[in-house]
């Protein structure tokens, strides 16, 4: 059965990037990193969840020989005390591997760097990011090692091709914009 | 008007004395940077846009949020995206006087964003 393409917290709207575009896209970008990293050996790194569906097409697309890992944070569950974890960490040493962080989405860029400063501490011989979807409207972090981009999006929530919302429409094969949730009321109104 | 909220405990937070926010809105902000690890402080600064023949101030900006490493400033309005007419002029004002400032403004659009990226609560 289908799913339903409608949630309280949003509707899957018109697609933004059809499979074919993104296809055509993550293959120049192995190409462009093969290019970048022939003879590194890289290890591609990708959060878990949303960026899963990309990594597996971007390892499929990437013609020189790497490795693949995965971590898992902690989502953020309102702020809670102790900041951000792994649930999951890498499996392999870093120490002096040249790292390349695969992201579905660098919006604020909090993730991105939280990611970069905790595995810079495993003293790999490089870090650097590929991310599908740029969306650079909100960046607070400008440093960040964003070395390839699949494409720059509209500022727009967008699900499938691994983007979920409240884990729905990840297994959509398009990328489609997801209508907003205006703030309630309460959010805005001082106490 | 203060919030009273929960009284969080913040990590990353650089400021001397205790943050009172102006809304929920800021303080979720102030949640989201502090579970990065990202330090900040709550309105350090304040820049001043114009003063009178006496040298009165007449009209300051006061950024919500200052990030030390990234030197950047954040302002956070609620308000509706035709109602920040005001705020815009003011941002434009400290960008011509203090051109080395560097001041980012989150309307209520990207807080939606953000609210929907981190399941915010913010109706309680």
């Amino acid at each position: 059965m289908a799913e339903p393409r409608r949630s309280e917290n949003g509707d899957v709207g018109h697609v933004h990037l059809t499979r074919d575009e993104i296809a055509a896209r993550v293959a120049e970008l192995g190409a462009e990193i093969g290019r970048e990293y022939g003879g590194l050996d890289p290890i591609l790194v990708a959060p878990l969840k949303s960026s899963v569906v990309f990594l597996a097409d971007l390892t499929r697309a990437l013609r020189i020989p790497h490795t693949l890992d995965v971590v898992e944070l902690a989502p953020y569950t309102d702020g809670q005390s102790g900041g951000v974890r792994l649930l999951k960490d890498v499996d392999a040493p870093l120490e002096g591997r040249h790292v390349l962080l695969v992201e579905d989405v660098v919006d604020t860029g909090l993730t991105l760097n939280f990611l970069c400063r905790t595995l810079a501490l495993r003293a790999p011989a490089s870090i650097a990011a590929v991310t599908l979807l740029d969306r650079p409207y909100r960046r607070l972090v400008d440093e960040l090692p964003l070395r390839f981009v699949g494409f720059t999006v509209p500022d727009e929530l967008f699900a499938g091709y691994g983007l979920g919302l409240d884990e729905g429409w990840r297994a959509l094969p398009d990328l489609h914009v997801v209508s907003s949730v205006a703030l309630p009321r309460a959010a805005t109104e001082a106490a | 008007m203060q919030v009273r909220d929960e009284s969080p405990v913040f990590q990353a937070y650089c400021g001397n004395t205790p943050p009172r926010f102006a809304n929920r809105i800021e303080v979720e902000c102030a949640k989201i940077l502090d579970y990065y690890g990202v330090p900040w402080d709550y309105e350090p600064q304040s820049f001043v846009l114009e003063r009178d023949a006496e040298g009165r101030v007449v009209s300051a900006f006061t950024p919500d949020f200052y990030l030390p490493e990234q030197n950047l400033f954040i302002e956070v309005t609620v308000m509706k995206q035709s109602l920040v007419t005001r705020k815009n002029r003011k941002l434009r004002e400290v960008h011509r006087l203090y051109p080395h400032v560097r001041v980012k403004l989150f309307y209520r659009r990207d807080i939606e964003r953000l609210a929907q990226r981190y399941r915010l609560r913010l109706a309680s």
